[in-house]
């Protein structure tokens, strides 16, 4: 056993180092060089997660694979990490995901590549510190700190409009986390001096400050997951980033918010999460009507997508505030998932753009002509998109579609909307995109995917089907923790 | 015992592996390679369904789970196989009708490009319905339901740079989720009131809840197994093609051939079907639930089969015809009188088959043309075709002595017993479409085969009969269109379903036939004297007087009953009201969000709003800072003199 | 008569200081024009001399000489240290600046050295008369700086600006100091705490008196609605003058806050604090709302510096010692962040090339990287945001305003900061997503490239590590109160 060994330490610093090292390859001259280091570092990042999984002892509940030592006596703030059933996939995920991203750029960034690569490593590394700091103050220096790598990879590799996306999307984030902190510091001053995320489950509140601080935390939260109506930072700043910015987007950062719920506003403030509860599921329902319309009619694929990863994302808080164990695994097992499914779908947006040069859905039609192979790949994450059973989109809407029926059969009537919308926005967008006959010159010229995308492409299609045919491995590490939450959030702390 | 369920996963996991060798590698292999595999593997599937099939006549009755899927709080989900009569029947006629589509995909997609992409979704489809049909949980019928419809998806635009192919499909994954929406919704309400998603633990519970009521609009107290049923219902409506969600079916004919016959006549289209008898033991409960499939049955009944008279594309008229058979099962179902839905579902993906199969072929003959307008006399030049689509027209209409007979006039005979409110106006209906159909179905023959020729020269000179590929499964499956029906004793009068299927005592619709019952040729000589068959023969006289006696009559009619015809070539503007109001309303609504919601009110007004303010207050103060001392040391003056005025006021 | 040497130990530094600024003056006359680095070097060097003796007197006692007037305590050590390292940073960066400006003389050297000698004496004051003494010895001082330029209209005219409205500020303080005087008849800062506690000074007068105060004190911090003359000073002034009187001076000013309002007027809390709480809110909001409208990178950072002073007295508003730490350390990595801002600003300034606008840093990370990078972390650290130092400076503040109730006020304060985070992105937008507008190479001296790196490093590395840094203005703080 790797008792008292610093894994989660490895897993956060690993990756930081190595894109620092990526950083120090200098110019575009080491370009091969850096995508090299680049890749070795994040396939190492990964390796060395996987015991996360293996050595996970799921029947615990509490924290594992502890690490505490003093940081900042001043304000006796630790450096304090573990993970549980909860964190942990969402490291997993986090590392299995930036390979890929790393991948999906050797070819395509040729312009400063080193800072390119490095800043997606460093951001994994900040990214898994989010999730397993389990001191306040850690957990906000790593949040963020996660801005700035995708402040820069948004505005440096970005489309034509990527100032006004990238300081929308850094400024709107900021907004959240900045009260967010101030309800940290309320409560080290409550708690009679601690950070320590733990020592905060368990501190008694009364309702009004809960309430405060519920709507800091949600600020803070919904923004990043994003909740409608605090989301249109989301369709710009996947719009305008590079492609692997938009899967690390779509696939880790948003989960940033999802976690935190968990994390934060669900155990330190239980009776405003109950008292606000109808709030939560009315924003997440109009998040996943509303926004599932709006998609409905969008131009542009990545910001259909992006639109259709808020509606997606609306599952994950819907889940949540349900309050039973079908809703917050589901709506964990939504967050691997739409990690997985919309990364492939920027992925597969990228691929199409890195030919054409447009993401407008009226400059294709017929691609499955010239395309075939990327077609079967698209199609499957259109269908995952759509939530179709045997995929892994299918698992956690199903969840939560149970979970909301047990506590109101109009939250699940609303809710199951995603089936009609879900499959109409996504499919619609394929029809017009890949079906058909070739729609144009440009569109003739298309080439197949190539070795290296297959490789991407096959990798996430694996992930999707495997979580869509056997989901257990996944639920199974969650239970303890859940079940544990929901009896916390069963007691009053008042 | 061992062996046997080893074999279970045999039926669905052989198509499946067949699937995936003509698709992933079907490139590699080549197209022969590609069909001898799937073939085999269908082969293998068929013989294991019917090793299992009279093992269960046996009365071996399985139900186990494969795998756990997924654990979730307390529930577990399991994969597994509930393998009794019901089931093993479905699967023999599945892997049945399947493997003859597969056969007669081999002339019929000859040369295509997407020959191997076919051979796999064929595969694929049947391993998903497979799927579905073996499930012993709502979950996996889930998937089965919706891996079929995807399937279905992907046939339907099978060639997809055809506009017209990629609507449809399309529409019909659409429409498909309409109904899997409220099917959903019913699968949760079961999971929440019986805690679990397995059949025979629900089943065994429901009688312990018949009577409760749940609120689901305040002050409203609604029968609870009711809300369960409608709501299981309206996924079978959408699967099986019943009014109002019947809009896909017509469409879907976009496909190929062999899929019309496979998914849109024998297997598909009858999932909501099986899904409904399998589900027996809770629609007994539930009278209200009934109804509202007699009613539902009954319109798409009589009017698909209308619809059905005024269609020339000879595949759209099969196409209808197989609505409104669904609408009699679907009417069967609401009679409580499972065993005879089933059994029509049975007779009908022969006969049905046969019939799409037999049109395919004319078209591969026609060189793709469908239009009935422009065929004639095929007859002598298509001898075997002509033959076998003749039988299967008759079992269609439900001529005595061949399946349909026995099959449909069972759901007369059942809807006339039922006691169910809405078993009148059902009854009325299939009375009234028995002669439709045998109008529409004849009108076809004859426009088709008989008469004189229509089609262009070129055409005409390479007319001959289609391959033995395709004409094989033609023949194979007339057999049983013509023999299934004899079977009729022992599946809907004897144990044949044994405690698949389970009737309320109250409900006594097949017991009362089962007394009226005297065997098969008690039940053709009876029924000379009954309503049916004289619908019927009126049926088939009135086209042959319309379409070779006095062959101008269509048209006179058609101007004198304009509107009406027009209705009906417009299949009630039924299309037209969709697309414009939930379509076109769906993306009007989208495009108001977005445009006023998002793009207004969110960024415009607050997001970009509050920075405009920011930025006007910055100006503002910049004003402020005029460059002058003077006003410099006039501000430091105001500052003293307001913190002096508010502390000397306060002390 | 006799006539008793008073305990020289305490103010060893300053004297020593003083006998250093007489050796430049003397051996800027001896070597003329020709040999600036000569008073670069000693200038240098009694800077170094005082941290040595500063360092090696230090002790944790309390020591008060020449009656009283004088004080020697951890918090003046510490100040004083921090001013010396700071002032010494000033020079190396600014020396190549300065010569290229025909500045680089004797006087410039000898007027920093007067200067730092005038913030010592505020630093370790006890007594009005020394208080006002070295406030006014380095503001004379700055006057002149700002003025050394003498062809330069824009200097001329920032130090005349200056020079007026300092004086005002100083008659303000004078005023109050007067108004104290007479209500509590004493001027050493330990006897005016004794007498107000006691009760028998006439409260109206002593609010008064502490409003005029808190206004002199204001015009030094660049607080709101004192704050006017910053902004043309920064632009007028030579970039070099600016990072003088943007750095060192707020920790004098920390000083003069902790001598006069916390230790002597401690028993006027109640007032006080209200009258900051207010400052600091308009300090926060003009600051951050008017840098917005800036397209000068000086006026912009100047409006910075107002907002960020209006962050500080948030640590002082909390009116305990946790407060003061944390105002303190804000101060302290202020000056950090602005050493290292305007060391940058210089660096990229070449000859008869001013780094004015906004726009001079477009494209910067295409031009360098590694100093893009560096001005990325001070232009985030200024933000605020973590892992940068900025970040504890923030938290500390916040952390104790929360601590004594004042929820609201944090709540404003992030609020603006929020604010305040959009220009300093702009700058990074610029550096980063910009195209550069001139492809001059930029080739800083080794002391200069070599010391901003570790500036900006230290900005990160403290943003890990701020613990020590925090320990020691806790160190400062705790031992005199």
């Amino acid at each position: 056993m790797l008792l008292g060994f610093p894994l989660l330490s490895l897993v956060i610093w690993l990756p930081i180092f190595i894109g620092i090292l990526v950083f120090a390859t200098g110019g575009d001259r080491n370009a091969r060089l850096a995508k090299w280091l680049a890749l070795a570092g994040s396939v190492l990042s990964l390796l060395v997660a996987i015991p996360l999984y293996a050595q996970f002892d799921s029947i615990m509940s509490g924290m594992q694979f502890i690490e505490y030592h003093a940081w900042i006596e001043r304000f006796n703030v630790h450096y304090h990490l573990g993970v549980d059933g909860i964190s942990m996939p969402l490291i997993l995920l986090n590392c299995f995901i930036t390979p890929l991203v790393v991948i999906a750029g050797w070819q395509v960034i040729n312009n400063r590549v080193s800072q390119y690569m490095g800043a997606f490593l460093v951001m994994s590394g900040i990214v898994n510190g989010v999730f397993s700091s389990l001191d306040a103050i850690l957990f906000y220096v790593f949040w963020e700190a996660s801005l700035i790598p995708m402040f820069l990879i948004i505005g440096v590799w970005g489309g034509p409009n990527r100032v006004y996306a990238a300081i929308k999307f850094f400024l709107y984030t900021l907004m959240g986390s900045l009260l967010m902190l101030v309800a940290f510091i309320y409560l080290y001053n409550v708690s009679g001096g601690s950070f320590s995320i733990l020592d905060y489950h368990k501190l008694p509140l009364p309702l009004a400050p809960q309430i405060l601080i519920f709507i800091a935390f949600l600020l803070a939260f919904a923004v990043k997951v994003p909740m409608w109506p605090v989301h249109t930072w989301l369709p710009d700043a996947h719009v305008e980033a590079p492609t692997g910015g938009s899967i690390v987007l779509a696939a880790i950062l948003l989960k940033l918010g999802g976690y935190g719920f968990l994390r934060f506003s669900l155990p330190i403030v239980p009776d405003a999460s109950q008292y606000l509860s109808g709030m939560m599921i009315g924003l997440s329902l109009i998040a996943v009507v509303y926004i599932g319309l709006v998609a409905l009619v969008q131009a542009d694929m990545k910001k259909l997508i992006a639109y259709s990863s808020v509606s997606h994302m609306g599952f994950v808080t819907l889940g949540f505030f349900l309050f039973n164990a079908y809703g917050i695994e589901g709506a964990m097992v939504q967050m691997i998932s739409h990690g997985f499914i919309s990364g492939a779908m920027f992925l597969c947006v990228g691929v199409m753009y890195d030919r054409l040069h447009s993401r407008q859905i009226s400059d294709y039609g017929g691609v499955a002509n010239k395309m075939p192979i990327f077609s079967v790949f698209f199609m499957l994450f259109a269908m995952a998109n759509a939530g179709l059973p045997g995929t892994s989109g299918f698992v956690g809407e199903f969840m939560v579609i149970m979970a909301a029926i047990k506590v109101n059969f109009w939250y699940a009537f609303f809710a199951a909307t995603t089936l009609i919308f879900g499959a109409a926005y996504t499919l619609w967008m394929y029809k017009r995109v890949v079906f058909g006959a070739v729609a144009s010159s440009k569109v003739e010229g298309l080439v197949d995917v190539t070795g290296r995308e297959i490789l991407i492409l096959t990798i996430l299609a694996a992930a999707v089907l495997w979580m869509g045919v056997y989901p257990l491995p996944l639920t199974e590490v969650m239970h303890a923790t859940v079940d544990d939450l929901l009896a916390h959030l069963s007691r009053s702390k008042l | 015992m061992i062996e046997i369920q080893k074999l279970y996963l045999l039926v669905p996991l052989a198509p499946l592996v067949g699937a995936l060798i003509a698709g992933f590698f079907g490139r590699l292999i080549g197209t022969v390679w590609s069909h001898r595999v799937a073939i085999i593997m269908m082969l293998v599937c068929l013989a294991a369904s019917i090793t299992i099939f009279t093992d269960v006549s046996k009365g071996n009755i399985y139900n186990g789970s494969v795998y756990t899927w997924m654990t979730a709080g307390v529930t577990n989900f399991e994969i597994g196989f509930l393998i009794d009569q019901l089931s093993a029947t479905m699967m023999v006629v599945v892997s049945f009708v399947s493997l003859m589509v597969h056969i007669y995909t081999i002339g019929y997609m000859q040369g295509d490009p997407g020959y191997q992409r076919f051979f796999s979704y064929i595969s694929l489809f049947t391993f998903a319905m497979l799927m579905l049909v073996m499930a012993n949980n709502f979950l996996q019928l889930f998937f089965g339901w919706e891996a079929v419809g995807l399937v279905s998806y992907l046939l339907i635009g099978f060639w997809y740079t055809r506009p017209t192919a990629v609507y449809a499909n399309l529409k019909a994954f659409l429409v498909n989720r309409v109904g899997d929406f409220g099917f959903l919704l019913g699968i949760g309400m079961v999971l929440m009131y019986f805690g679990t998603l397995d059949y025979v633990t629900v089943f065994a519970q429901a009688p312990q809840i018949a009577t409760q009521t749940i609120e689901i609009i305040p002050g409203l107290p609604w029968m609870l197994m009711s809300v369960i049923c409608i709501l299981l219902f309206i996924g079978a409506m959408g699967k099986s093609a019943q009014f109002p969600l019947h809009v896909w079916l017509p469409d879907s004919m976009e496909g190929p051939t062999p899929i019309s016959a496979l998914i849109h006549a024998a297997t598909m289209v009858t999932a909501g079907i099986f899904m409904v008898a399998r589900m027996s033991p809770l629609f007994e409960l539930s009278d209200t639930a009934l109804t509202v499939m007699l009613v539902i049955g009954g319109i798409t009944t009589l009017f698909m089969a209308l619809v059905a008279i005024v269609q020339n594309d000879i595949k759209r008229v099969v196409a209808y015809s197989t609505l409104s058979q669904l609408g009699y099962m679907t009417v069967a179902l609401g009679a409580s009188a499972y065993s005879v839905a089933i059994f029509h579902l049975m007779t009908h993906a022969f006969f049905k088959a046969v019939l799409f199969l037999g049109a395919g072929s004319v078209i591969i003959a026609m060189h793709h043309e469908q239009d009935m307008r422009k065929m004639g006399g095929l007859k002598k030049y298509m001898p075997i075709t002509y033959w076998t689509m003749f039988i299967a027209a008759l079992a269609n209409t439900g001529a005595p002595g061949l399946s349909g007979f026995f099959s449909k006039d069972s759901i007369i005979e059942a809807v006339y017993f039922a006691e169910i409110p809405g078993a009148n106006f059902a009854y009325l209906c299939v009375l009234i479409t028995v002669f439709v159909t045998a109008f529409y179905t004849f009108r076809m023959l004859f426009m088709t085969f008989h008469g004189s020729p229509h089609m262009d020269e070129h055409t005409k000179e390479h007319l001959h009969e289609s391959p033995w590929v395709v004409t094989l499964p033609l023949i194979v499956l007339v057999i049983p269109a013509i023999g299934a029906g004899w079977l009729i004793e022992s599946i809907l009068f004897g144990d044949y379903f044994g405690n698949s299927i389970q009737i309320g005592l109250q409900h006594e619709a097949v017991a009362k036939m089962s007394a009226q019952f005297h065997g098969v040729w008690g039940m053709m000589s009876h029924t000379i004297t009954t309503i049916p068959f004289w619908f019927l023969l009126g049926g088939i006289f009135t086209a042959w007087y319309f379409y070779m006696v006095k062959t101008d009559l269509p048209g006179k009619i058609k101007q004198v009953f304009g509107p009406v015809y027009t209705l009906l070539d417009r299949k009630y503007y039924i299309d037209e009201f969709y697309s414009w109001f939930f379509a076109g309303g769906a993306r009007a609504l989208g495009r108001g969000f977005w445009k006023y919601g998002d793009v207004k009110i969110i960024d415009g007004f607050f997001v970009n709003g509050a920075a405009r303010i920011v930025v006007w207050i910055a100006m503002l103060i910049r004003r402020f800072q005029s460059g002058y001392i003077y006003h410099y040391a006039f501000t430091m003056i105001v500052g003293v003199f307001v913190l002096l005025s508010l502390w000397l006021y306060r002390t | 008569m006799n006539f008793l040497l008073p305990n020289l130990a305490p103010a060893y530094p300053e004297i020593f200081l003083l006998i250093m600024v007489c050796v430049a003056l003397l051996a800027e006359l001896a070597v003329g024009d020709k040999l600036h680095y000569i008073s670069y070097l000693l200038a240098q060097i009694a800077l170094f001399g005082c941290a040595l003796i500063t360092f090696t007197t230090s002790t944790p006692d309390v020591v008060y000489t020449f009656s009283g007037m004088f004080v020697d305590d951890t918090l003046a050590d510490v100040l004083k240290l921090v001013v010396y390292i700071t002032v010494s940073i000033f020079l190396v960066y600014s020396h190549k600046y300065v010569a290229m400006r025909g500045m680089f003389s004797g006087e410039f050297f000898s007027l920093v050295l007067f200067a730092t000698l005038g913030m010592m004496v505020m630093i370790s004051a006890s007594n009005l008369l020394t208080l006002y003494l070295g406030l006014e010895l380095l503001s004379l001082s700055l006057y002149a700086m700002v003025a050394l330029r003498r062809d330069s209209v824009a200097a001329t005219e920032a130090a005349m600006k200056f020079f007026i409205l300092g004086a005002l500020a100083s008659g303000f303080l004078l005023y109050g100091m007067s108004l104290i005087y007479g209500a509590t008849g004493a001027l050493d800062v330990a006897r005016i705490t004794e007498v107000i506690q006691s009760g028998v000074a006439n409260p109206k007068v002593l609010v008064v008196g502490l409003v005029f105060i808190i206004a002199g004190i204001s015009f030094k911090l660049s607080v709101v609605p004192f704050h006017m003359w910053v902004p043309d000073v920064y632009q007028g002034a030579p970039t070099a003058v600016v990072l003088f009187i943007g750095s060192a001076p707020k920790l004098a000013a920390f000083g003069f806050i902790m001598r006069l309002l916390v230790e002597g007027m401690g028993g006027m809390v109640a007032d006080w604090q209200g009258m900051l709480i207010i400052l600091a809110v308009l300090s926060m909001v003009v600051g951050n709302l008017a840098a917005i409208a800036q397209t000068n990178i000086k006026r912009m950072l100047a409006y910075s510096t107002i907002s960020h002073m209006g962050f500080m007295l948030l640590g002082i508003i909390s009116a305990d010692s946790n407060g003061y730490s944390s105002s303190m350390f804000y101060i302290v990595v202020y000056v950090i962040m602005t050493l290292g801002t305007f060391g940058m600003i210089m660096l990229l300034s070449r000859e008869e090339f001013e780094v004015e606008k906004l726009d001079d840093f477009k494209g910067l990370n295409r031009r360098s990287p590694w100093y893009a990078f560096i001005t990325l972390l001070f232009m985030f650290s200024l933000a605020g945001v973590p892992p940068t130092v900025g970040f504890y400076a923030k938290l500390s503040v916040l952390q104790a305003v929360m601590g004594v109730g004042y929820v609201w006020l944090a709540v404003v304060a992030v609020l603006f900061s929020l604010v305040g985070a959009f220009y300093y992105l702009r700058i990074v937008k610029l550096m980063y997503f910009d195209e550069p507008e001139s492809d001059v190479p930029i080739s800083p001296h080794g002391d200069v490239e070599l010391l901003i790196s570790a500036n900006g490093m230290a900005v990160l590395v403290l943003g890990i590590f701020p613990q020590t840094l925090m320990a020691l203005c806790v160190y400062a703080i705790n031992q005199p109160i």
